[in-house]
């Protein structure tokens, strides 16, 4: 049947119309012959009939008198009509009186009483029986055998000369209606060679030709306005997409530059800022080492705090120069087992909190991933020391550390029970130097969340943190299951 | 086909019991008391009502049709079965009367048909003289019975009865015999002469 539907369609409709004109001639030529049939059949039946009584009159006699001569004489004259195969008289008594031809065929039935009078159609065979009667008493029965060979031969004749006419239909029928189809067709085969050749290369300036304002004129008409439109619509994407093309890659020069820019300041920055701080820091220890005997309690004092407050500029400058770097490394992608990383990083992170007391630490089974470890150390690194500085106030400080797959990531958590932050200013904990809480409150410089932020951004995974103030808070990250590419 | 065998007479009164509603009983009466000859010749005079047509007479609707026989009746009880019979489609009762052997013409007359058996045989010239006007059918069964004026000669031959015609006769008489009764005749006797 596929086949069939993939017929082009000058074909298909050609094939159509043959088939309904080869129906339409089957169905009157055969209603014609039948009819024929039976009408030259029921006028042989009745040339049967007369005849049967005619011969049967003319048997009266020999009936009456016993005379089979002479009825065989009569029946023998039957033989001026060809396809009369048969003939036979019976007696009143319904006995075999006389017979002609085949008397298998028409002899049949006898003996047993009376023979009726009727037509019957045999096989082979047409059947015709008669009564003979003189003066309306009944004499006896004539029997009547045709082949109906007449009948047969015109048959034959007839149906010959229809499937000759049959034939000769199909062959016009073909010849004319594929040489027409093609004619009426024209304007959608154009239209499918068209829409083949701009599917092909693209080029919308191709028109369909007008056809008419058939409904194959207005598809044609329709196709045309329709590539009309694309055309135009293709035009201006065209240029909308050079001129973004434009725009990016003058905000790409731009960003490059910034970029560099950037970079070289942040790498001056640090490393001019480190130089006078190195010096502030040695000549702190020079006093701290050869002077602290000449200071008092105070000047000792006053000395610590210099050389506290210098070391943590310097631990601002490394944070702001690994943030800084951030953007341009490379990441190193890996299988990691996050548990023993972690493990390994909390027992470094709680080294630096020796006075802390009561720290419980729950450490579920965490997934496996692909990341960038020294960098992911910096992330957890971050994240565990916030936990601890957050919980400083309290006795026992509870750290849960999880992780859980959501669809095609892993989600990591930690959470804790510290001081927990104002859900409200949540968008600002990652932001660089943003702190929601003092300095006095609880240390920090503000560049850690900032950093974790980055580095679950280049691994392209996502950070947010939920928390409530006095309560504890939650961070969260994500990171695909894939592994993301820098 | 041919009867053959010893009672082939017999049989072919049998066999007449093909012949219309007289059938069964003819065959039964072949048995009763007329020689079967004679049930047969019966049978065909019955037969030659069939099949000759009287001229219409004044008072045609006669009730009886009568089988006149002169002289000795051969027949005996031979027509019985067929007397009440329909002759032509018509509900006419047969009647077989007997006349003596001098019987004039004007009570011959009333038959339809006259039967003249062998035994008149010398006195067929007086019967059939007086009668060649009137229309009674003469059936006889002896020769010369034509060549006298007779019409109808029954004839026995082998073991059939066939007959023999004198068509001019009939013509006088102002009747009229079937085709089919001449075709099966031995013998038509017409005008110009006789031939079969």
């Amino acid at each position: 049947m596929t086949a069939l539907r993939d017929l082009s369609i000058v074909k298909k409709l050609n094939l159509l119309l043959i088939l309904t004109s080869c129906l339409a001639i089957s169905i009157s030529c055969v209603v014609f012959l039948s009819l024929s049939f039976f009408s030259r059949r029921a006028s042989l039946v009745g040339e049967l009939s007369a005849l049967a009584d005619i011969t049967g009159n003319n048997c009266q006699a020999a009936l009456a008198f016993n005379i089979r001569e002479d009825a065989e004489q009569v029946l023998n004259s039957l033989s001026a009509k060809p396809s009369l195969v048969a003939a036979c008289i019976y007696d009143g008594r319904g006995k075999v009186f006389a017979a002609y031809g085949d008397r298998a065929t028409a002899c049949q039935e006898g003996g047993q009483g009376k023979v009726r009078e009727g037509t019957y159609f045999r096989k082979d065979y047409l059947e015709v029986s008669r009564r003979i009667s003189l003066h309306d008493a009944p004499l006896g029965n004539i029997r009547l055998a045709d082949d109906m060979r007449g009948l047969r031969s015109s048959l034959r004749h007839s149906i010959l000369a229809m499937s000759a006419v049959l034939l000769l239909v199909l062959a016009a029928a073909s010849l004319l209606g594929y040489y027409l189809l093609k004619r009426v067709l024209r304007p959608v085969l154009d239209l499918t060679g068209k829409a083949r050749t701009i599917a092909r290369d693209g080029n919308y300036a191709v028109r369909a030709e007008a056809a008419g304002s058939d409904e194959f004129g207005l598809l044609a008409a329709a196709f045309n306005q329709m590539l009309s439109k694309i055309e135009f619509q293709s035009a201006e994407l065209e240029e909308d997409r050079l001129n973004l093309a434009a725009r990016v890659a003058e905000r790409t020069k731009e960003l490059e530059a910034a970029n560099r820019e950037l970079d070289a300041f942040g790498y001056s920055v640090s490393h001019d800022l480190r130089a006078p701080l190195r010096s502030i820091n040695g000549f702190a220890g020079v006093l701290r080492d050869d002077y602290s005997d000449k200071l008092d309690e105070n000047g000792r004092r006053v000395l610590q705090r210099i050389a506290a407050n210098a070391k943590k500029m310097d631990q601002l400058i490394s944070d702001l120069l690994a943030f800084s770097h951030l953007g341009r490394q490379e990441l190193n992608f890996a299988p990691v087992d996050m548990k023993e990383l972690v493990a390994e990083v909390f027992g470094e992170i709680r080294g630096l909190f020796p006075e802390k007391r009561g720290i419980e630490l729950v450490l579920a089974d965490l997934c496996r991933v692909n990341a960038d470890a020294a960098l992911l150390r910096q992330v957890w690194s971050n994240l565990i020391s916030n936990a601890l500085k957050f919980t400083g106030e309290k006795k026992t400080a509870v750290i849960k550390i999880g992780c859980e797959t959501e669809g095609n990531e892993f989600k990591f958590y930690i959470r804790d029970n510290g001081a927990g932050f104002d859900m409200r200013y949540s968008d600002k904990l990652f932001g660089v130097f943003q702190r929601l809480h003092s300095g006095q409150e609880f240390e920090g410089n503000g560049v850690g969340l900032a950093l974790v932020q980055r580095i679950i951004q280049r691994h392209k995974g996502r950070v947010w943190a939920e928390g409530e103030t006095g309560k504890g808070a939650v961070f969260y990250f994500t990171l695909p299951k894939g592994g993301g590419n820098g | 086909m041919k009867i053959r065998g010893r009672s082939g007479l017999f049989i072919s009164a049998c066999l007449l019991a093909l012949l219309p509603a007289a059938a069964p009983s003819l065959r039964a009466a072949g048995g009763r008391g007329a020689a079967p000859e004679y049930s047969i010749k019966a049978a065909y005079l019955y037969n030659f009502l069939q099949f000759v047509t009287w001229p219409p007479a004044g008072d045609s609707d006669k009730a009886d049709l009568v089988i006149g026989v002169i002289g000795r009746d051969p027949f005996g009880s031979a027509f019985d079965e067929v007397k009440n019979k329909k002759v032509r489609g018509l509900e006419r009762k047969l009647v077989v009367r007997e006349f003596g052997a001098s019987a004039p013409p004007e009570e011959l007359k009333q038959c339809d048909i006259l039967f003249v058996p062998a035994s008149e045989r010398e006195r067929y010239a007086d019967i059939l003289g007086g009668l060649e006007k009137y229309p009674v059918l003469t059936v006889g069964e002896s020769d010369g019975f034509l060549e006298s004026g007779g019409m109808i000669n029954l004839l026995v031959v082998g073991n059939n009865i066939r007959w023999e015609i004198n068509k001019e006769s009939v013509d006088r008489a102002g009747l009229r015999a079937a085709s089919q009764l001449l075709g099966n005749a031995l013998r038509v006797i017409k005008a110009a002469g006789a031939y079969r």
